[in-house]
């Protein structure tokens, strides 16, 4: 199982906002398939699966507020 | 022309005797530091220079604000922290200024006015003015962390900025050869900047130095270095002649003072003129002694004024 | 009125006086591209005479904002970290801020120093952590540090228009958090602290960031029956003293919550001036920072910090004192 993390925004941040969530338990994605959108008090950041296979799990909703780490959505390659 | 520049050296030389006395005779508090010997170096450099445009100065500073036209009777004033000085008292001889003739002041610590030069050389290009500013150090200064990233974005940015580097061979009495390593114009080259290595004794040639340095900072084509090889016939500050030092020779002394700068000038006035001159100096300078003397002393209550353009008042060291 | 973030609202700021008066301009590193988040679309907007990138030459472009302020312009000097504020020291504290007396009255520097993103952030360790302001207060220097968005606006904006230097301190961990920021621009004066709770019990100072924990240890203490006021002075220099002592004259005791070195430190400052001048019906305490560098370990640099915890048992110990008098 790969762990698609809530990435690090800056040398600062420690929490940001999920303003878009694209993909659901079931969805087959691509390595560069852009699974979620958060936003930091810098920058908006597109977050990709990071690897080819099925979303298992969807750890966040769109408006949440999201740890730097956290584990976002979960795929089985 | 000459007989200008002249008479611009001669008040310096006569005013930085004048100050001698009066710190010795404690009318001036702490010491100051003379330029006698020096005074080719700010009378040619500052005669290239437009009323609007900016110098700094140093902790060595008298010369360069008497060149740039200021006031003697306000600046002798100021030595005797009083009331009318061009401070109001308040900065004395190391932080002497008039921002009106774009004296930007003396300063305390060396090479620390190259970067003010350097922001109002960039705030001259955006005004469009064709001013240009002149940043004024030693060797002793040469060595200074800042002046290097000066002449970096003074290079980089083609400001209109003179870096006149007074060379007098001694930072206090750590030799030019014992501090600094390579030389001081090629450093500058190094840089991508013009240098120029200078008589500074010879007021014609700093004059004409300057000139060509005012005129490349004008049409927008960047920095120049001037190396003004010069000599302070006096100790670094006034109480050195109580300090037995023995890092100059006598015998070096005397060379320099055969070709003291106010004699090389003399040679070319007309006959007659230089008593002339010297006589309307001395008078200037004795009026200035007695504007000063006459001037109010600052009353202990204003301690707080000037601290803050907004007026703020900064609280006591007693509680109230 | 719009639900900002604090780092947007300083953005705002400098963008609405960069507008309003030509003479403004930004200087520091990696300002065009905005590396800190502050400057974001002004070189877009302004252009490059206004929005300039400088070479690391701290000293050198500390001093050149001077020497523009001396010719008449206004500038906002942006430092990447507190500790290069170290490597500033002089040119604002020595050059900068005395020019003014020194000269006399001629010399006027209206010059900004902004650290956006100070003091620390979990893991950045012994160099970029620092919170130094009370070096600034120490020297007479204004110093401001808002808690919230819409005073880092207003702050901002008075920092931009005062004609003497400025330091602002804009802390990290008070960069993501949102406040409501009226469209329209607007100053606040420097000098006027804000009351954001009422209390009865005792005087909490919060500096900076700390307000919001602050906030929450009240509404924790509330529950036990002790009630806080919590004081936010948003400048550090000059403080208003006028108004602690108020809230003092109402509580009777103050403790101080302050996220930089205990010695020296701005709580030192707050405590020895209540205990002079103000009415204390207990011995005031401060929490502060431990005298330590700190470290990169997330334990060792938490066991450093001033932490809710003891902020509530510094104020069970105030209201136990003064209740044994």
């Amino acid at each position: 199982m790969i762990e698609v993390h809530i990435p690090k925004l800056g040398m600062s941040t420690i929490e940001v906002d999920v303003v878009a969530v694209h993909v659901a338990p079931g969805d087959r994605v691509d390595s560069d398939t852009i699974v979620i959108e958060v936003q930091s008090e810098k920058a908006n950041f597109e977050v990709e699966a990071g690897t080819a296979g099925v979303v298992k799990e969807v750890l966040v909703q769109e408006g949440d507020e999201a740890k730097v780490g956290d584990v976002a959505v979960r795929v089985e390659p | 022309m000459i007989e200008d520049l002249y008479r611009t050296m001669r008040t310096i030389r006569r005013f930085e005797e004048r100050v001698v006395e009066l710190v010795n005779a404690n009318e001036i508090a702490g010491v100051t530091h003379e330029y006698v010997g020096q005074e080719a170096v700010a009378a040619g450099v500052c005669a290239a220079l437009r009323p609007d445009d900016v110098i700094t100065s140093t902790h060595r500073g008298h010369g360069h604000l008497i060149a740039k036209g200021a006031d003697v009777a306000r600046m002798t004033a100021e030595l005797l922290g009083r009331v009318d000085g061009l401070n109001h008292g308040r900065g004395g001889s190391m932080h002497i200024a008039d921002l009106g003739l774009g004296i930007y002041g003396a300063n305390g610590i060396v090479a620390a006015g190259a970067p003010i030069a350097a922001g109002a050389a960039w705030a001259a290009v955006q005004d469009g003015s064709g001013r240009l500013a002149v940043t004024f150090f030693g060797d002793g200064g040469a060595n200074q962390g800042v002046l290097h990233e000066t002449m970096n974005l003074a290079a980089l940015w083609s400001l209109p900025l003179v870096f006149v580097c007074e060379n007098n061979g001694y930072a206090v009495t750590l030799s030019q050869q014992r501090s600094t390593a390579g030389s001081l114009v090629e450093r500058a080259a190094a840089y991508g900047i013009t240098a120029e290595s200078v008589d500074g004794m010879d007021v014609e040639a700093v004059l004409d130095a300057t000139l060509r340095a005012a005129d490349r900072a004008r049409a927008g084509r960047g920095p120049t270095f001037l190396e003004c090889r010069t000599y302070r016939f006096v100790g670094h500050h006034t109480a050195e002649r109580t300090m037995k030092l023995g890092y100059r020779t006598d015998e070096e002394i005397a060379r320099w003072r055969r070709r003291d700068p106010l004699v090389l000038a003399a040679a070319k006035l007309d006959e007659g003129r230089q008593a002339a001159i010297d006589d309307e100096v001395e008078d200037v300078l004795e009026r200035a002694v007695e504007f000063a003397r006459m001037s109010p002393r600052p009353r202990p209550e204003d301690v707080f004024e000037f601290a803050y353009a907004s007026g703020l008042r900064p609280r006591d060291g007693v509680a109230a | 009125m719009s639900r900002v973030r604090y780092l947007q609202a300083l953005g705002k700021a400098l963008r609405d006086e960069m507008e309003r008066d030509p003479s403004v301009f930004v200087v520091g590193e990696d300002v065009r591209e905005s590396l800190r988040g502050v400057t974001k679309g002004l070189l877009d907007e302004f252009g490059e005479s206004r929005v300039l990138d400088m070479p690391i030459s701290e000293q050198m472009f500390t001093s050149f904002a001077t020497g523009a302020a001396l010719a008449g312009r206004r500038a906002v000097v942006e430092y990447q970290i507190p500790s290069l504020l170290y490597l500033a020291f002089e040119q604002i504290v020595n050059q900068a801020q005395k020019l003014r007396l020194m000269t006399g009255g001629q010399a006027k520097v209206p010059v900004v120093y902004l650290v956006p993103g100070s003091g620390a952030r979990l893991g950045l360790a012994g160099q970029h952590s620092d919170h130094p302001y009370s070096l600034f207060v120490h020297a007479g220097v204004k110093t401001v540090l808002p808690a919230f968005a819409s005073d880092a606006y207003g702050l901002l904006v008075s920092a931009v228009r005062d004609d003497d230097p400025v330091v602002f301190f804009a802390p990290a961990a008070a960069l993501p958090t949102r406040d409501e920021v009226p469209d329209e621009p607007y100053a606040i004066p420097l000098g006027r602290g804000r009351i954001h709770r009422e209390g009865t019990d005792a005087t909490v100072v919060a500096i900076g960031h700390l307000v919001h924990d602050a906030l929450v240890v009240a509404d924790e203490l509330a529950d036990e029956g002790v009630s806080i006021e919590v004081f936010d002075p948003r400048t550090l220099y000059p403080f208003d003293w006028e108004l602690l002592g108020a809230s003092l004259a109402r509580t009777g005791r103050l403790v101080v919550y302050d996220d930089a070195n205990r010695s020296c430190g701005l709580a030192a400052e707050i405590l020895a001036t209540a205990a002079e001048e103000m009415p204390l019906t207990s011995p005031p305490k401060r929490v502060t920072r431990a005298d330590v560098t700190i470290s990169f370990a997330v334990e060792l640099e938490l066991a450093a910090l001033p932490s809710r915890e003891r902020l509530r048992a510094a104020v069970r110990e105030v209201v136990r004192e003064a209740a044994h008098r």
